[in-house]
C-alpha cells in the first residue's frame, strides 16, 4: 500500500470518527480505530505503515481533540513498537492474534494515557471509567477481527484461519 | 535500519513530545497557524459529516426511546404541576422585579452587559477519546473569541473554551474539568455557595463551604460568578446530598442540566479579565429589547 493512502486514511479515521462515528457510542464508549488500524498495518503490511498512521492519527487527535501536545502520539508510538516485538513470535494467520493484539494494545493505551495524565493531576478515578474502557477492549477486539480478517484475506489471497491454504 | 538506531530515534521523539506536553499543558492562549490553518481545512468537511449525524440521531431517537416514554411523560407530568405551583411565587417577585428595575433607571445605574459580543456556534467534532468529553466548534478569534470564554447552550453551562485557532476553538466540558466552577443555590433567600468539579462520568460534585448549610435534593444551583464562569448561569440539579463529619464539609452530587450526549448548538461569552459579565443582566437586557 502506498503511504500517501495511510495518510488519507489516517484523516479519513479522525473525521469519521469524531463525526459520524459518534453515533455508534455503546455504553459510551466508541472504539478506537487508531489503535486497530495500525495493528492491522504492522501485521499485514509493514512496521513502516503502523508507525506512519500511528503518528498522523495521534498528531490529529492531540491538535484537536487532546488536552496537551503529543500525548496520543507518544502513547500509539509505544503501542506499535511494544505491538512490533510481539508480532515477532506470534502467527499472522490465526484467528487469536489480532483479538489479543488488538485488546492488549487498547488497555496498555488506557494504562498509559492514566499515567500520563496522573503525572499532569488531570486524571479521573480509574473505577468510573473502568466500565467504559472494557466496553472499548470488546468493542475494538471485535470490530479488529472483522477488519483484520477482511485485510488478511485481500493480501494473502486466502481466508484467515484457513490452515489447508 | 537496525536495532539500535530505532531505539535512539525513539527516545528522541520521546523526550520531545515529553516536553510539548509540558508546554502546551493548560491550553495555549493561541495555537500554532499550521494547527489553525489545518483545522480551517478540515472544519468544512467535519460540519458537513456532524450534520448528517445530527440528522440521523434525531430521526431515530423517537424509535430507539419509544418504551421510555411512558415514565418520560410521568415525570415531566410532575414536573409540570411542580412548575405551576412556582409560576404563582414567581408572578409576585416579577412585580418587585419591575419596580426595582424601574428605580435602577431612575438612579442611572450603568448595566455592564456584554450583549453584542455573545457568539452562537456549532459543535463539528467529539472527542473520539472515552477519557474526557472534549469537542470543537466552528468559531475561533476571528469571531471574537478568547480563551476561558464561557460556553452555554439552551439549558444551561456546558465549559470553557480551552483553546482557540482562527476559525474554530477546543472546548472543555464542565464534567471533565478539575478547576472548580464557583456556585450559589437558585433560591431568594439562605444562598449557600461552594465549588464544583467534574468527574467525567456526566455528574459534578460540589463542596458548600458552609458545613451546616441547608441544602435539600431537587434544588437547582447556578454559577456564582467567582472564578471564570459568569454570575447567573443554570449549572445543575442537586440529586445527592452527602455529610462528611470527617472533615466538616458538605458535600452535593449534581446532575448537570446540559445534555452532554447531544449538544450541537452552542453560545460563547467572551472572556474579559477585568471585566466580569453577569448573565442575569444579558438576560434582563434581552428582555428589555424584546419590550422595545
Amino acid at each position: 500500500m502506498k503511504f500517501r493512502y495511510v495518510f488519507l486514511l489516517a484523516f479519513a479515521n479522525f473525521i469519521l470518527s469524531s463525526t459520524i462515528l459518534q453515533l455508534f457510542r455503546i455504553n459510551d464508549a466508541i472504539p478506537n480505530f487508531c489503535i486497530i488500524l495500525s495493528i492491522v498495518f504492522l501485521a499485514l503490511y509493514s512496521e513502516r505503515h503502523a508507525y506512519y498512521f500511528a503518528a498522523i492519527s495521534g498528531l490529529l487527535q492531540d491538535v484537536f481533540l487532546g488536552r496537551m501536545l503529543g500525548t496520543n502520539l507518544m502513547i500509539y508510538i509505544i503501542i506499535v513498537y511494544l505491538a512490533t516485538l510481539l508480532i515477532r513470535v506470534l502467527f499472522k494467520g490465526n484467528y487469536l492474534t489480532p483479538v489479543f493484539l488488538i485488546a492488549l494494545s487498547t488497555g496498555l493505551y488506557h494504562v498509559l494515557f492514566y499515567l500520563v495524565m496522573f503525572f499532569f493531576q488531570a486524571t479521573v478515578p480509574f473505577h468510573l471509567i473502568a466500565g467504559k474502557i472494557l466496553t472499548e477492549i470488546i468493542y475494538n477486539s471485535v470490530l479488529g477481527l472483522i477488519i483484520y480478517s477482511f485485510v488478511f484475506k485481500r493480501t494473502n489471497g486466502y481466508k484467515l484461519g484457513d490452515y489447508n491454504a | 535500519m537496525n536495532e539500535r538506531y530505532k531505539k535512539v530515534i525513539i527516545t528522541v521523539v520521546g523526550f520531545i513530545l515529553i516536553l510539548l506536553m509540558v508546554i502546551s499543558f493548560g491550553g495555549r492562549d493561541r495555537i500554532t497557524v499550521i494547527e489553525s490553518q489545518l483545522g480551517s481545512i478540515l472544519i468544512p468537511v467535519q460540519r458537513f459529516l456532524t450534520n448528517i449525524g445530527n440528522y440521523i440521531d434525531e430521526k431515530t431517537e423517537p424509535i430507539i426511546n419509544v418504551l421510555n416514554y411512558k415514565e418520560l411523560n410521568e415525570d415531566l407530568t410532575k414536573e409540570n404541576e411542580f412548575l405551576k405551583e412556582q409560576i404563582v411565587g414567581l408572578t409576585m417577585s416579577q412585580k418587585e422585579l419591575n419596580e426595582l428595575r424601574q428605580l435602577k433607571s431612575v438612579l442611572k445605574y450603568v448595566d455592564n452587559s456584554q450583549l453584542d459580543s455573545i457568539v452562537s456556534a456549532n459543535v463539528i467534532a467529539k472527542d473520539i477519546g472515552n477519557w474526557y468529553n472534549m469537542f470543537t466548534i466552528d468559531v475561533g478569534y476571528e469571531q471574537g473569541i478568547t480563551k476561558n470564554s464561557t460556553v452555554v447552550n439552551g439549558n444551561g453551562l456546558v465549559g470553557l473554551v480551552y483553546e482557540v485557532g482562527e476559525k474554530w476553538s477546543k472546548v472543555i466540558a464542565i464534567i471533565d474539568h478539575k478547576s472548580s466552577v464557583g456556585f450559589e443555590m437558585m433560591r431568594v433567600s439562605n444562598d449557600y455557595v461552594g465549588t464544583l468539579s467534574g468527574t467525567t462520568n456526566y455528574e459534578l460534585i460540589g463542596e458548600l463551604f458552609d458545613p451546616k448549610a441547608n441544602v435539600e435534593v431537587d434544588e437547582y444551583i447556578v454559577t456564582s460568578g467567582l472564578g471564570m464562569y459568569p454570575k447567573g448561569i443554570l449549572v445543575g440539579q442537586i440529586y445527592e446530598v452527602i455529610e462528611d463529619r470527617d472533615q466538616l464539609l458538605k458535600r452535593i452530587k449534581v446532575m448537570p442540566v446540559v445534555d452532554f450526549k447531544k449538544i450541537d448548538k452552542i453560545m460563547v461569552i467572551p472572556y474579559l479579565e477585568d471585566e466580569k459579565t453577569d448573565t442575569s443582566e444579558i438576560m434582563n437586557h434581552e428582555i428589555q429589547l424584546d419590550g422595545e
